[in-house]
């Protein structure tokens, strides 16, 4: 069983490409999780967090076509590999089992 | 005229030592969401935010940068500044006994004319290091700076403490290090821009 473990952004990024399908690149990933956590991430904190998935194996990734309005640079799109969505299952089970027993809302009396 | 990102910036982020790929990626997401706020918001709106964008940026191309170097490129990094450091000793040996010349040594006036002679040095010692060290010329020029910056802090504390009436201005202790670390920086940027030009 692959046990590399993800860290909270990381999750949210792999979450987000998973999300985002084929359209799953830099600035789409980046508009999608600063609207999800409310939290304004640079472009290079997040292609730090995809590149360090890809070295994990939770994402692969390639290359577009150039693109004009981009300096005729290319997109570099991202896929969740099948590692990345075991280590979804794994994280969305992990985290449904730190809750369980827990009231909802949070109890006042802890 | 069509506006297009700043350019200072972009040289910046490209002479960071990032992976191509991984520069590539960054610098076109940054142009693109910069045309998308030219639209929305106006230039003076969309180069703001560019800025602010590379500024918040650089530290992971520079981290992807240290990561891609690996032990070897570091090593080329700092063989590179260390390489313009001997070649600008030679220069400052050469110059030494100019400034002894001067009439009040490296006191207040000689100080600030030790300033001026020595921004060009610097200058030239940060396009050096940018131009052998190629594979990260601004780190190669940082590399330099942060040297340099180190003898030269401390020869001054040694001066001071051997030659208590040097008569040196206490300005001239945060001046020299600052004069160095930013003239090594624009040496480089200029070398890279030149390189980039030709």
């Amino acid at each position: 069983m692959d046990e590399r473990t993800l860290g909270n952004l990381e999750l949210t990024v792999l979450l987000a490409v998973g999300r985002l399908g084929d359209n799953a690149y830099g600035l789409a990933v980046r508009r999608d999780v600063s609207e999800r956590t409310r939290r304004e991430y640079s472009v290079g904190a997040i292609y730090t967090t995809l590149q360090r998935l890809e070295d994990k194996g939770f994402v692969t990734s390639h290359a577009s076509e150039p693109v004009a309005k981009r300096g005729g640079r290319s997109r570099r799109q991202f896929r969740v590999s099948a590692t990345g969505r075991r280590a979804l299952e794994r994280a969305r089970r992990m985290t449904a089992s730190v809750w369980t027993n827990f009231g909802s809302p949070v109890p006042e009396s802890i | 005229m069509i506006a297009t990102p700043p350019r200072l910036p972009q040289l910046l982020l490209s002479a960071l030592g990032a992976r191509p790929e991984f520069r590539a990626a960054v610098l076109g997401d940054m142009a693109e969401e910069y045309y998308m706020r030219l639209e929305t918001q106006g230039k003076y709106a969309a180069h703001a935010w560019y800025v602010d964008e590379a500024y918040r940026t650089a530290p992971h191309l520079i981290l992807d940068g240290m990561k891609n170097l690996g032990i070897r490129g570091i090593a080329h990094v700092v063989g590179a500044g260390l390489k313009a450091y001997a070649s600008i000793a030679v220069i400052a040996i050469a110059l030494f006994p100019f400034v002894m010349l001067l009439p009040h040594g490296i006191t207040q006036p000689g100080a600030s004319t030790t300033f001026v002679t020595g921004l060009p040095v610097t200058l030239l010692g940060g396009y050096l290091a940018a131009r052998f060290g190629r594979r990260a010329p601004l780190l190669s020029s940082a590399a330099l700076g942060v040297f340099w910056a180190t003898i030269n802090a401390a020869a001054l504390l040694v001066a001071l403490e051997r030659m208590p009436g040097l008569g040196m201005p206490a300005w001239y202790h945060v001046a020299a290090p600052a004069l160095i670390l930013a003239g090594t920086a624009l040496g480089g940027i200029f070398q890279i821009a030149r390189r980039r030009s030709a």
